[in-house]
């Protein structure tokens, strides 16, 4: 974690995203630098790195109550709607304003109560005992209960979408069972350890069920939403801003502390360069960007305080290991051999974030040091396609896998976009000494599309960085390979899926770390991905925005200030 | 009247092939059934994502032959029903988002036509009355400059100059904003689209200024003693404006399409901005009923320009 500006004194500790729908990664772009990437949703997120808050306030200012806070979002959403709406990292950070989670992440990544009051699991973890907090209402004054939680819950797993990263995990029926109005227990098919974490963001928003049962009469409503967090809706205008005012009648007002804002106005500003000038011309006092270009003038302006998080997601080339050529490992292999990782680097990160060789980064505790994502060899590369043609020239169908000794094959991704058809060159540059290279740019919807059907060779893809690294199993499994298929790649290896097992179930933390590690390896070994940058996200503010970092939970936890670019307004408050 | 008839006749026989060819164009393009079930809609082996695209395709209609979708769609849109988005719940309707949307956007072309026509007028009749002289040639080079300018760059030193350099005016449109912030925010982006029409108005009418000032009954008011002032507002401009109100209405078809580009840069939700978004959707009932609104709005423009003829010159009814 880097941080930049006036409270660069001052540490801060971000935690990943938490996301659940499978449309989340409909709100990034296919391509490649940390600008226009394909995001894949995860279902939790990583932990970047620990320390104190960048931009709390200084110790002789008070928080004062009042004021609006502008906040510039790098995309809008279609709805609110936690049990159907696609809630990438901008419709994640509305939300946070509007729906309060059943846990949260504290700043050592632990998974805390917030809606919750407490969670139990069973000796083999096989069932997990939750009661909720008494006394909560949501905006419309329902009161908060177990049927409201069971109800959302069915909602979403029935989702022909969200549902495809809930179903696989829980059994047809009697997933959740009522016990009383404030108790409940989760039936997962799987032993985890660290069950909590999957209940922290998306699937974590607790919706009320009066507006649930509204949204099936009205799909309209899906622009109000009702929770029960700090903020409730006031105003939305697609595209434009979205506002949401302070909720008077906050349950955690005692418990955890006031709401100082009167109001938030959420502003999607996709292009990066907009919303920067707005933040320097003071029509925005927040804003999140993984645009490395940026980054360089937040730092230069004196005005802005910026944090940077290195740790989130990963960008890397995915393979589609389940069509020809791509299913033999020699062609991947050769495909990660030619492909020239420093040269992508320099050209598309202007000097920003780390390269990757796997999905940790070496300051965290997963980081594999004996994994090094193989590249920058085109000769190997060479001699791999060679073997491979003299072998399979046509596949199975007579279709021709390799012309002039070259294999055929084809780059998607999403645009149009100026920056992905670059990077789109720069691979052709790299692979076409082995490889025949045909284009395809498909517009983001078509791109997804084909690759959660199957319908690809190589795609610009970003994704992974969990706060609980098993709860990227959602992309990793053979249960999540069919018709539409969460493992993108199609990789099925029942080693790694037992391996994911013994993730969720450890005998202890230092076995944990080891297991993963060994993940790491196998990772690595399937060449279904080709490790390029860790995506970077910047939080940059004003002067005036202070204590987005003093959140806590009910039981008086420390709650990290963002995640993997999502923010979160409880605690903050702007100074004169 | 009989001219009045047969022009409204072409009218609406133009917006009708429109019409066709949009519908036809937008069916053959792409597939809107990702907008309604996401990657459903491409699982094609699997029976329950079967029957989920079979049940979307009746409800929006897909399921039947193109030019029976296409009388179903005229029909509904003649009575003011544009339609359901290809979204999963088919919410917003097409009307409210056109409803919601068109109002900034003639706002932002009213604005921008309305200064390209003051601001070209006095411009033209200066340049005219000193043709030839080096103000003149300066004004010449500024309209050509203007013209030669694409939108997206006027926009951008704009913004560079008066928001982020000057502070004067706003980077972005805020639709929530009070009336009087949101003109004001619409100063900017009002200026990209017009003034390179000023500058197109201002070397037509400049040019028909001059040959109009060279004509017999100029001449008469001269040594009658009218002042220059009065032969060029009075004698001159009228019989001017011709080829310049026929300008005014054209140009209104590319006031907006240059709307897409300020709408865009400065952040407006109009139905530019809407256009584009819909088209890489797959939304093609929003882009039916913006394509048909549009083409409406420039074929009544140009129905008022030729109506307007018939004022200024009766001549032209035989």
């Amino acid at each position: 974690m880097k941080i930049y500006g006036q409270s660069s004194r001052r540490t801060r500790r971000i935690l990943g995203v938490t996301l659940v729908s499978l449309l989340s990664f409909a709100a990034a772009c296919g391509g490649g630098s940390s600008s226009d990437e394909t995001s894949a949703p995860t279902e939790t997120e990583a932990p970047t790195d620990s320390g104190a808050p960048a931009t709390d306030a200084p110790a002789e200012e008070t928080p004062v109550a009042g004021g609006t806070l502008r906040v510039g979002l790098e995309a809008d959403v279609d709805g609110l709607n936690p049990t159907a709406s696609a809630l990438a990292v901008a419709g994640l950070t509305m939300a946070s304003a509007v729906f309060d989670p059943l846990f949260t992440f504290d700043v050592d990544g632990n998974a805390v109560p917030y809606l919750a009051e407490s969670i139990e699991p069973s000796a083999d973890f096989m069932v997990w005992t939750m009661t909720l907090r008494a006394g909560v209402v949501f905006h419309d004054g329902t009161p908060l209960t177990t049927d409201a939680v069971i109800k959302q819950f069915e909602i979403t797993r029935n989702d022909p979408l969200v549902g495809l990263a809930v179903k696989p995990y829980y059994p047809e029926t009697d997933a959740v069972v009522k016990i009383d109005d404030l108790t409940m227990e989760f039936h997962p098919l799987d032993a985890s350890q660290y069950f909590p974490t999957a209940l922290t963001a998306q699937l974590g928003y607790i919706a009320s069920p009066t507006w649930l049962d509204a949204l099936a009469a009205d799909p309209t409503l899906e622009q109000a939403p009702v929770g029960t967090g700090p903020f409730q809706f006031d105003s939305r205008t697609e595209d434009s801003v979205t506002r949401f005012v302070r909720n008077d009648n906050w349950w955690g007002t005692d418990i955890i502390g006031p709401t100082y804002l009167d109001a938030i106005e959420f502003f999607p500003v996709p292009d990066p360069d907009t919303r920067t000038e707005m933040i320097q011309n003071g029509e925005l006092d927040l804003l999140h960007t993984t645009d490395t270009n940026q980054f360089q003038t937040y730092r230069d302006d004196p005005k802005l305080t910026t944090s940077i998080d290195e740790n989130g997601e990963e960008y890397f080339l995915m393979i589609n290991t389940a069509k020809a050529p791509f299913d033999d490992i020699r062609v991947r292999q050769a495909l990660a051999l030619a492909t020239d990782r420093q040269g992508y680097y320099d050209l598309f990160n202007a000097g920003e974030g780390i390269m990757a060789d796997q999905m940790f980064t070496p300051d965290s505790q997963y980081f594999n040091p004996d994994v090094k994502q193989d590249g920058n060899d085109p000769a190997a590369a060479a001699a791999l396609v060679a073997e491979y043609c003299g072998e399979n020239p046509v596949d199975a169908d007579g279709k021709a896998q390799c012309t002039d000794g070259k294999v055929n094959m084809e780059y998607q991704w999403s645009g149009p976009s100026v920056i992905a058809t670059r990077i789109a060159d720069f691979y052709n540059e790299n692979w076409k000494a082995s490889f025949n290279v045909t284009f395809d740019e498909q517009n983001q919807q078509m791109h997804i599309q084909e690759a959660a059907l199957g319908v690809y060779n190589v795609v610009g893809w970003r994704q992974f960085g969990a706060e609980n690294p098993g709860d990227d199993r959602v992309w990793l499994e053979c249960r999540n390979i069919g018709g539409i298929s969460l493992n993108w790649p199609r990789y099925c290896d029942e080693a790694r899926d037992a391996l994911i097992k013994e993730i969720a179930n450890p005998a202890s933390p230092d076995e944990r770390v080891g297991l993963i590690q060994e993940l790491v390896q196998n990772l690595h070994d399937s060449y279904a991905y080709i490790f390029m940058t860790h995506s970077s996200w910047a939080i940059v503010n004003t002067d005036k925005v202070q204590g987005n970092c003093d959140r806590k939970s009910p039981d008086g936890n420390a709650l990290v200030c963002s995640t993997n670019g999502r923010m979160y307004f409880q605690s903050t408050w702007l100074s004169s | 009247m009989r001219y009045y008839v047969q022009r409204v006749a072409l009218a609406i026989l133009l917006l009708l092939a429109v019409s066709m060819l949009t519908f036809g164009a937008l069916n053959i393009l792409g597939d809107p059934l990702f907008n309604i079930l996401g990657p459903v809609a491409g699982d094609v082996n699997n029976p329950d994502s079967i029957k989920m695209i079979a049940l979307a395709k009746k409800e929006f209609s897909l399921d039947r032959s193109l030019p029976v979708r296409y009388f179903i769609w005229l029909s509904d849109f003649v009575r003011g029903d544009f339609g359901v988005t290809f979204s999963s719940t088919g919410q917003p309707p097409v009307s409210g988002v056109v409803s919601e949307r068109l109002p900034r956007t003639i706002s932002l072309v009213f604005l921008a036509q309305m200064f390209a026509v003051v601001v070209s007028i006095p411009w033209a009749i200066i340049a005219a009355a000193r043709a030839g002289k080096i103000s003149d040639r300066i004004s010449t080079i500024n309209a050509f400059f203007l013209v030669a300018m694409p939108n997206f760059a006027i926009a951008v030193i704009l913004k560079f100059v008066f928001s982020l350099k000057l502070g004067w005016t706003p980077i972005t449109y805020v639709a929530d904003d009070p009336l009087r912030s949101r003109l004001f925010q619409l100063l900017l982006p009002a200026l990209t689209i017009g003034l390179p029409v000023a500058a197109v108005y201002q070397r037509l009418l400049r040019s028909d200024l001059i040959t109009t000032l060279q004509q017999d009954f100029i001449l008469l008011a001269r040594t009658k003693g009218l002042s220059k002032t009065r032969i060029l507002f009075v004698h001159a401009l009228r019989p001017s404006l011709f080829s310049f109100i026929t300008v005014v209405g054209l140009n209104t078809g590319a006031l907006i399409g240059g709307s897409i580009v300020a709408e865009t840069v400065f952040r407006i939700p109009g139905i530019g901005s809407t256009l584009v978004e819909s088209i890489f959707r797959n939304d093609f009932p929003v882009v039916l009923a913006i394509v048909m609104i549009v083409a409406s709005g420039f074929v009544v423009i140009n129905l008022l320009v030729d109506f307007a003829y018939t004022l200024i010159d009766p001549r032209v009814r035989r």
